[in-house]
């Protein structure tokens, strides 16, 4: 047993020494189309959007936000009928992933940007076990050392509470929900990815599951050194692992900040009127105001001025005209004419 | 001595070679395959006749003289311990000419089997993963190949071409016959791709040729599986019956002939006499489709993990 310690101990160094540098992203002027038999409409438009390095950065929004298909897009992985019409992706060590094509972007999929897809506890191969589907992933981005890949998987999956040996030797369907989730997040990791999204990793779970997996992000997050985007409509699941928030709006980042700022004061009538819609466990259920009106979808988007305004209570006449710049201020980002009214004109730019 | 057994104790290394050991043995397809034919004895019938059928198809015409031996003193003769299924108007045993007839019909029957899923399933993954262009392409060549009238064509053919090997006539039944499985194929396709695993599998880097070939044809593999089986029993009543409407020449053993020449020749439907010898190869194809179909009752358990398990 000493022995076996000892021996994994200095593995262990090794994957610490190889995290130093977490890698920053850098999103610019995004725009991703789909294609309709109305025409093309943006389920994105114009996201500027920042990983700083080594941080948790979450993205929460209605259904039909945009929140998906921006996380796509880091992988340049938008599937017809959809479209990046624009913008740039940078990673760093990676270049613009928009501009990758064929093999050089298989590759940057899972050995550099790992993925957790929706609903990861569908997203495993139901006729394979685990293993198996370790191993091709492994084989197919041709991983020299297969047995240290095996070996490293079991070590992540022994780090997230499961036993590594018994969940490769199993197919999807003898594992629980929680236990593919923290497969899926296996495999996105199992390349030593080093910008990791997790696309809704809690939903469908129960909450006692939703507060490991959520633990589990935080800690092997912090451990491998990564920068991580967690896209998520639970606001409350977001608080507790975010170190930034950005809150999308039809396709549109309209806040962005540190989290504790942006839950604690937020500037944007769209997130005031979110966390009104968060319930609370103690007081009244009827605090809980939901937003009135419903979230726009693609073809009722406004194709000029603000997005929000037909929602909003802080109207102006300018929202219906002209689209709110994304200003920063104290240090946060916001796209609102009401709350950027009696300030001069700042220069555009975003949190970061 | 203090022996600190962390969380990560579950996976000492010591502890896992014996444990992968058991999980192969348990992993064994074919362990898994056998329990799956074990749970009902139908399916072993199944197993069981479909096998005879290989033998005959395989060793049947070394069992016999190339020329079956007749005996004028026995022509229809009714069945007996000799003559099991009696004897045709030569005198010559009807269970030696089944035997002997396997080879061509079974051949057909596979080489038909095989050309149609190949084709069909190819056309039909390629199309309903691409999609778009190739898509509309495929599928319009699937559509034709629908539209056309197997029988018809085949009566014509046979005015040209004489069909003597057992190959020729299972290459034209299997280009005819692709469209029905290609089809099938792009529709399960297009269901699949949209799968969570597929996804997935995009999305952590998996070449394209991976996709389509380990994660979507296994799961199709029960289905392909299950229409090459039926492929091979649509070949032999196909074959079977351009015998048996006499459109081929009688060059070669074949069930057909014997229907034919029971029919038209014995007058098997008036007259008993040649009844038995009627009704030798109609058993026989009987008993083929029986096989068939009692295997394909165990086509899903087998390819399904969560079946095959006990």
């Amino acid at each position: 047993m000493t022995a076996h310690t000892a021996a994994r101990h200095p593995a262990a160094r090794d994957i610490e020494a190889r995290d130093i540098a977490a890698p920053g992203v850098r999103i610019r002027d995004l725009t991703v189309v789909y294609k309709t038999p109305s025409g093309e409409l943006p389920a994105v438009r114009g996201v500027d959007l920042t990983l700083a390095p080594g941080t948790i950065t979450g993205v929460v929004g209605e259904s039909g936000s945009g929140k998906s298909t921006l996380a796509l897009s880091l992988l340049n992985a938008v599937q017809p009928p959809g479209r990046i019409a624009a913008g740039t992706v940078e990673i760093d060590g990676l270049g613009d992933v928009l501009t990758l094509r064929g093999e050089d972007l298989r590759r940057a999929r899972g050995s550099q940007v790992g993925y957790v897809f929706q609903a990861a506890q569908n997203s495993l191969n139901p006729l394979k076990t685990i293993g198996k589907q370790l191993l091709d992933l492994g084989r197919s981005h041709d991983v020299a050392d297969l047995r240290a890949l095996v070996r490293d998987a079991k070590d992540l999956l022994a780090r997230m509470g499961m036993d590594g040996a018994r969940v490769l030797d199993s197919y999807q369907h003898e594992l629980s929900g929680g236990m593919r989730q923290r497969v899926g997040i296996m495999l996105a990791l199992a390349l030593n990815a080093k910008v990791v999204v997790l696309d809704e990793p809690t939903t469908a779970l129960d909450m006692i599951t939703q507060a490991t997996i959520l633990r589990i992000i935080r800690e092997v997050h912090e451990e491998r050194g990564l920068t991580t985007l967690v896209i998520t409509h639970d606001v409350g699941a977001v608080a507790e692992v975010a170190d930034s928030l950005a809150v999308m709006y039809g396709g549109r980042v309209v806040e962005h900040g540190p989290v504790t700022e942006v839950l604690g004061d937020a500037h944007h009538p769209y997130t005031q009127g979110l966390i009104r819609a968060i319930p609370r466990l103690t007081g009244d259920l009827s605090l809980a105001r939901a937003l009135p009106g419903r979230p726009p979808t693609l073809g009722t988007l406004p194709t000029q001025g603000c997005v929000f305004r037909e929602r909003c209570e802080r109207r102006l006449e300018v929202c219906e005209t002209d689209e709110p710049m994304a200003v920063n201020r104290d240090g946060r980002t916001v796209a609102c004419h009401a709350t950027d009214r009696h300030l001069t004109l700042v220069k555009r730019k975003e949190f970061v | 001595m203090t022996v600190i057994v962390s969380p990560g104790g579950a996976i000492d290394p010591g502890a896992a070679p014996a444990r992968s050991t058991r999980a192969t043995l348990r992993r064994n397809f074919w362990r898994g395959v056998w329990r799956v034919l074990r749970r009902k004895p139908s399916r072993m019938a199944g197993v069981v006749i479909v096998a005879v059928f290989a033998l005959m198809g395989v060793a049947g015409p070394l069992l016999y003289p190339a020329q079956l031996p007749r005996d004028d003193n026995a022509l229809y003769a009714a069945p007996s311990l000799a003559h099991p299924f009696g004897t045709d108007f030569e005198g010559t045993d009807v269970l030696a000419l089944v035997i002997t007839g396997a080879r061509y019909v079974l051949l057909t029957g596979l080489a038909t089997a095989v050309i149609t899923v190949a084709l069909g399933t190819l056309i039909g993954l390629v199309a309903g993963f691409h999609r778009g262009r190739w898509d509309t392409l495929l599928m319009r060549l699937t559509d034709m190949n629908l539209a056309i009238p197997g029988l018809p064509l085949l009566l014509v053919l046979s005015t040209v071409w004489k069909f003597e090997s057992p190959l020729e006539m299972g290459l034209v039944l299997g280009i005819l016959g692709w469209g029905g499985i290609a089809r099938a194929v792009r529709s399960q396709t297009l269901s699949l791709r949209e799968r969570g695993f597929i996804e997935a599998a995009r999305g952590l880097g998996l070449p394209t040729r991976h996709i389509i070939g380990r994660e979507l044809l296994p799961s199709m593999a029960p289905y392909i599986a299950m229409n090459m089986l039926i492929a091979v029993t649509g070949a032999v009543y196909a074959q079977v019956g351009l015998f048996f409407l006499g459109v081929l020449p009688f060059e070669s053993n074949n069930w057909g002939v014997m229907l034919n020449l029971a029919v038209f020749n014995g007058g098997a439907l008036t007259t008993p006499a040649a009844l038995p010898y009627l009704l030798a190869p109609l058993i026989a194809i009987l008993l083929l489709t029986l096989g068939i179909v009692l295997i394909v009752d165990a086509m899903d358990e087998i390819f399904n993990p969560r079946l095959r398990e006990e």
